[in-house]
């Protein structure tokens, strides 16, 4: 297949997933949302015992903004094989000459655009009420620190999957997942006040990277070392999901699809 | 005349039993479900407290502790009942079980009545869990100070999100689309419906005495901490909340009367 092709079976994945995504405006609408209705509740309990500041609300708000956008990136590729499999689509995607990483691949560079575009539009507002226009040209850069870092997100979603495949019900693993990493995520309280041992799984995970690099560029404090952090992550837990969707991916082609 | 209403009386409930019973069995047939929300709950107790932290809230006190965990519970039961119901109504939409009531010729109410009682157990595994995990996570023990009335508003919550819930229902029905309304309602509906307690600010005190959704909430939190909230003697606050109750099934009666005339007129059964 020449580049040409490869690309145009690309871009028809794309469209395709961004029509299924377009059936529900409400749902672009509620991703927009989501952080205020979040962080805005959680500024109003907090204001009752403790003033709440500007900086206080942006911090969070950026934090809510990187929970929400990795968690949805995180059940991106698990839930799309689960649905496949339960509409019986799986075994035929499988049996296509198309691989399945060109179709996961795409499918989830379409909800990674949606994640950033819903990330930009919802912070326009905030970012330019605090900081003004420098605020506004600080929120590019962190554009492509957010591509990258739901890259290891998906990464780990892909590597669910495996255990997805496996299981009946892909609900209640995912609720535990969200809610695990969701804590792990340290990117709406201080991780000072974690234990050590919890203190070390969250500065490994590409949650806290990507809203500690983001969040430096927002308040114009500059980036940490730990932006390597986050391209080591991009690096390790795409190719764990990879590697482990591999595996699952073989044992299917062996067996058929359970 | 006397023995016929009895008759219909017990068709009615023995046909509420009934759905009660599927409810209940629909509720426990996906075990890990019920697993992960017992794992889960704890966590999101500790993320919300957690972000507390990180808004600079460094030290909350034992009060503060056991107005959250109302805060917590009462989120909990609104998210429980219109989740339960929004997904609950969409599902059977899909799966083609709304198309047999209507054409069996049940009555929607009857349905969701029973399957809203199921949800009853939800409801108690819900406070055993949040009460569980701010007893570990806290090492605080939960109040409970008038336990007969504690034990009074709990039926009185559970009857209004009921109907509550059932009036959601039909806006699903209407809208097509559960979690988008729900998104939207259960950060609406809970606020004015007494969350947030009345202790932390003059405003919410405000809206907590005067919106009628609140009392059964506020009445809740009062049996739990022996508090007066919205000082307004409790006899008085049972008898608005039962009043709201009856407006709110009246309600409920109508808005299911009139959406099934619609979906029988308009021949969608089924939803779809």
């Amino acid at each position: 297949m020449r580049l040409r092709d490869w690309l145009s079976l690309f871009w028809a994945i794309m469209l395709n997933e961004l029509r299924i995504i377009a059936r529900e405006p409400g749902g672009l609408v509620i991703l927009l949302l989501m952080p205020y209705l979040v962080a805005g509740g959680m500024a109003f309990m907090a204001s009752f015992f403790t003033r709440v500041s500007g900086i206080d609300f942006i911090r969070e708000f950026i934090g809510f903004e990187v929970v929400m956008v990795s968690m949805i990136m995180v059940q991106t590729g698990a839930r799309f094989i689960s649905e496949e499999r339960s509409g019986g689509r799986l075994e035929h995607l499988i049996a296509t000459p198309v691989s399945m990483y060109i179709i996961l691949f795409a499918t989830s560079i379409v909800m990674v655009i949606v994640n950033i575009s819903a990330y930009l539009v919802a912070s326009l507002p905030v970012i330019y009420g605090v900081f003004g226009v420098i605020g506004l040209l600080r929120l590019i850069p962190t554009l492509v620190i957010m591509f990258i870092g739901l890259m290891p997100l998906y990464g780990i979603g892909l590597a669910l999957a495996g255990v997805v495949v496996r299981l009946r019900d892909v609900n209640a693993l995912m609720n535990v997942v969200t809610a695990l990493l969701s804590v792990l995520s340290g990117a709406t309280y201080p991780i000072y006040i974690l234990p050590k041992w919890v203190d070390a799984v969250v500065v490994a995970l590409p949650m806290y990277q990507m809203y500690q690099t983001a969040l430096g560029i927002v308040m114009g404090s500059g980036v940490t070392g730990l932006i390597y952090g986050l391209a080591a992550s991009t690096v390790a837990y795409l190719a764990l999901g990879v590697f482990t969707y591999g595996r699952v991916e073989r044992d299917m082609l062996k067996g058929g699809v359970k | 005349m006397v023995g016929l209403r009895e008759t219909c009386l017990r068709v009615v409930l023995s046909r509420i039993a009934l759905e009660f019973q599927r409810g209940v069995r629909l509720l426990f047939s996906k075990p890990a479900e019920n697993i992960a929300f017992v794992i889960s709950a704890p966590l999101w107790l500790a993320f919300f407290i957690l972000t507390l932290r990180g808004y600079g809230v460094v030290r909350l006190s034992q009060t503060d502790l056991q107005l959250f965990l109302w805060v917590a519970y009462a989120f909990t039961l609104y998210s429980t009942w219109l989740w339960g119901f929004g997904h609950g109504i969409m599902d059977e939409g899909y799966d083609g079980v709304l198309e047999y009531v209507l054409a069996g010729g049940e009555g929607l109410l009857t349905h969701f009545t029973g399957w809203g009682l199921a949800l009853i157990t939800y409801e108690l595994m819900d406070l055993a869990v949040i009460a569980a995990s701010f007893t570990v996570l806290f090492n605080t023990p939960v109040m409970f100070i008038n336990p007969i009335l504690f034990a009074t508003s709990i039926l009185l919550v559970t009857l209004e999100l009921l109907f509550t819930s059932v009036i959601y229902s039909m806006l699903v029905i209407r809208l097509r689309s559960n979690w988008v309304v729900t998104n939207i309602v259960q950060f609406i509906l809970p606020t004015l419906g007494g969350l947030i307690p009345g202790e932390v600010n003059g405003y919410v005190r405000l809206i907590n005495r005067y919106s009628p959704l609140a009392y059964p909430v506020v009445l809740m939190r009062e049996s739990a901490l022996g508090i007066n909230e919205i000082n307004i003697p409790l006899p008085m606050q049972l008898l608005y909340s039962v009043v709201i109750i009856i407006a709110l099934a009246l309600l409920a009666w109508l808005t299911v009367t009139l959406t099934t005339i619609r979906l029988r007129s308009s021949g969608q059964l089924g939803l779809y």
